[in-house]
């Protein structure tokens, strides 16, 4: 594999000195940073492997990490992302955004290297987390239990259907056909906009926004908007586990087509047309051996469960915890405002 | 004034909150606010938890602007919550029948899952003040949750070992202490299948005990019901011993230590309660004074193991 036209084994050698960008070794996961600044110039070479030996994934929205063998190679922050392949090599050009970051992870496994490229990005590169929130379709909308979780998704943009939504407190999403749709919509109250293209100084004008690119891919999105939309149509089970390690810096959105959604929502993807029932970020990955994963997730009902994935099978295993809680809540608003949880024993 | 403010010399953020201030002193039962029927209880209740009257942060905290890029503010975003453990006004922890305990384990649960769906929670911290000692102000079973904006210095400073000792050894710190603890029992003061109560090797305070899940989970939730009720009987046993140790009641503080779920190192946390009792003998106080306040180094009189065989000689035969 070549960064920047140099064998990634020479970053972990002698200091590379280059004008062109920055390098921080973290010793604590094996890995090097490598940052980039924007520059005037096209897209450049970033990235450069063997075809055959080299594992990505086969959604091209999520085509920003390459690995091979004991070694992997992530970037984000990019723009203009071009993947050239032919039958032996696979290249990547792009062009830095503000400021961009390669980092290349060096393990025994694809699991522990993504998670420790994630980790390098959460901790070195500023990258927020994100919890992702439910994109509800008109049909599978409760207003009584979703106004404050979730974002109701409207079928047509007539600005009289989503006045009336917001007229009763409903947190509106429309999709846009435009920019200047932005501003009219936002004037009006919507918060959360699906759209195809995003300019980072919209963040700034619109900061109380929630954003979902549709049609982009993970390395310009990261840490730019609050979602994208990917197709897990073509995913192999083993890359539904390893692309929700996205999903805490970037929730990645999916309807439930091929796939259990109780999956999808253990392992923390962003609900398009489903609801989200888990608390996500009580999950856990774990590689068991070669090819078989255990997921560990906490129940709507705050109950732990197990799932075990077997890449060479067809379907997860699951197992679940049979007791349930014993605790009923009732949340009680004050007139001062403040909440008060009422618990009582007995199963709700 | 409800702000945070930035200190550059220590990379952290202090929260300013002058309506804490105001807090109030209840010196009589008569006048208890969550009592049945108090201020803030009126209604029938078994057990609640509720958002504090003077938090010190908010889900709708005010505006704040900086003054300089050197005086930096940040608004006060979180919820501080008071835990009421039974509607009973006059038993406390060690007096709660196992069931209560293990009910208000399951709060604790629920507490936590909701706490960290809030956006802008980043740690969520559960404890109690226990006697006047430690500064409680109510002697009615409560404890306190802050769900925190930002992670706390001494959170960090865990996460940071964790993540130091997972590196170089390639294990949790905690499951490798707790492997070696049972196999010494020296320092072990109650076990159980699951968990282990121990005055660790490393104790601050003079009667600190650690209560360690033996199986590596990394917040509350994660624990069966099993296990939950083991971890309910433990604080039982453990407060037992300690109002045991000079027939008194012990003042402590009892703080719970979960992963901030949201980092993405979280699952090298691993979740256990520290007791740090202020008392060094029956009627000494040991303070967090200057070394103890001003650089986080503690000097312990006592031999963590001996406090650890007086401990375990408290006879309790409340289960
Ligand atoms: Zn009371
Ligand atoms: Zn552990």
């Amino acid at each position: 594999m070549k960064v920047l036209d140099n064998e990634v084994s020479k970053f972990f050698e002698n200091p590379l000195q280059d004008a062109g960008f920055s390098l921080k070794k973290i010793d604590s996961k094996n890995a090097v940073v490598v940052k980039l600044r924007r520059s005037d110039e096209k897209p450049f070479e970033i990235l450069r492997c063997n075809r055959i030996s080299c594992w990505s994934f086969s959604e091209r929205s999520l085509k920003h990490v390459f690995m091979e063998n004991d070694t992997l190679v992530g970037f984000a922050g990019f723009e203009e992302v071009r993947i050239e392949e032919d039958a032996e090599q696979v290249a990547v050009f792009a062009k830095p955004l503000v400021e961009a970051f390669i980092v290349i992870v060096r393990g025994p496994d694809k699991l522990n290297m993504l998670k420790a490229f994630y980790e390098v990005l959460w901790n070195e590169c500023n990258f927020p987390t994100k919890i992702p929130k439910s994109l509800l379709m008109e049909d599978s909308f409760d207003e009584t239990l979703d106004r404050r979780s979730a974002f109701l998704l409207l079928s047509s943009n007539e600005e009289d259907e989503v006045k009336r939504y917001l007229k009763k407190g409903v947190r509106v999403a429309v999709k846009l056909e435009s920019w200047g749709e932005l501003q009219r919509f936002y004037n009006v109250g919507v918060r959360c906009f699906l759209l195809n293209d995003f300019k980072d100084e919209y963040r700034e004008r619109y900061a109380d926004c929630f954003f979902i690119l549709q049609k982009a891919n993970v390395a310009s999105a990261l840490a730019r908007v609050d979602g994208l939309i990917v197709n897990v149509k073509e995913f192999s089970l083993e890359e539904i586990v390893l692309a929700s390690l996205v999903n805490r810096l970037l929730p990645l959105y999916v309807s439930v087509e091929r796939f259990d959604s109780k999956l999808l929502d253990v392992l923390g993807f962003g609900a398009f047309g489903w609801r989200r029932c888990t608390n996500s970020i009580f999950t856990r990955i774990e590689r068991e051996r070669e090819r078989i994963y255990e997921i560990s997730y906490v129940s709507e009902s705050n109950v732990p469960g197990r799932v075990w994935i077997d890449v060479s099978k067809d379907s997860p295993e699951w197992f679940f915890e049979q007791s349930e809680t014993r605790l009923r809540k009732q949340t009680v608003e004050r007139e001062d405002g403040r909440y008060f949880h009422f618990y009582r024993e007995g199963v709700s | 004034m409800l702000e945070l403010r930035y200190n550059p010399l220590t990379d952290e953020w202090i929260i300013v909150s002058a309506e804490t201030q105001k807090r109030p002193v209840q010196p009589s039962q008569q006048s208890c606010p969550i009592c049945v029927g108090g201020v803030e209880l009126p209604e029938e209740y078994d057990l609640v938890s509720f958002e504090n009257r003077f938090p010190a942060l908010k889900r709708n905290p005010p505006q704040v602007s900086s003054e300089s890029d050197i005086f930096m503010k940040e608004r006060s975003f979180g919820i501080c919550e008071v835990v009421v453990y039974t509607s009973k006004h006059d038993v406390a922890l060690p007096g709660m029948p196992l069931r209560q305990i293990e009910k208000l384990v399951e709060m604790w649960v629920d507490r936590t899952v909701e706490l960290f769906s809030h956006e802008f929670v980043e740690y969520v911290f559960i404890f109690e003040n226990r006697g006047k000692e430690v500064g409680a102000s109510l002697s009615h079973p409560h404890g306190q949750i802050y769900a925190f904006p930002f992670l706390p210095k001494r959170i960090l400073a865990k996460v940071e070992a964790f993540s130091k000792w997972h590196a170089q050894r390639g294990s949790c710190p905690v499951c490798d202490v707790v492997a070696e603890e049972v196999k010494i029992k020296k320092r072990v003061v109650f076990e159980t299948g699951s968990f282990v109560s121990l005055v660790p090797f490393y104790a601050r305070f003079p009667f600190e005990v650690h209560v360690y899940p033996k199986r590596h989970v990394t917040s509350l939730p994660e624990l069966t019901s099993q296990e939950r009720a083991e971890l309910a009987k433990h604080l039982k046993i453990i407060t037992l011993k300690y109002d045991g140790l000079y027939g008194q009641e012990f003042p402590y503080m009892m703080m719970f230590f979960q992963a901030p779920m949201k980092r993405l190192d979280a699952e090298l946390f691993h979740l256990h309660v520290e007791f740090n009792p202020p008392k060094r003998d029956k009627d000494k106080i040991k303070w967090m004074a200057s070394v103890e306040t001003g650089t986080w180094a503690f000097i312990n009189p006592m031999v963590p193991e001996q406090a650890a065989e007086m401990l375990r000689k408290v006879e309790v035969n409340e289960l």
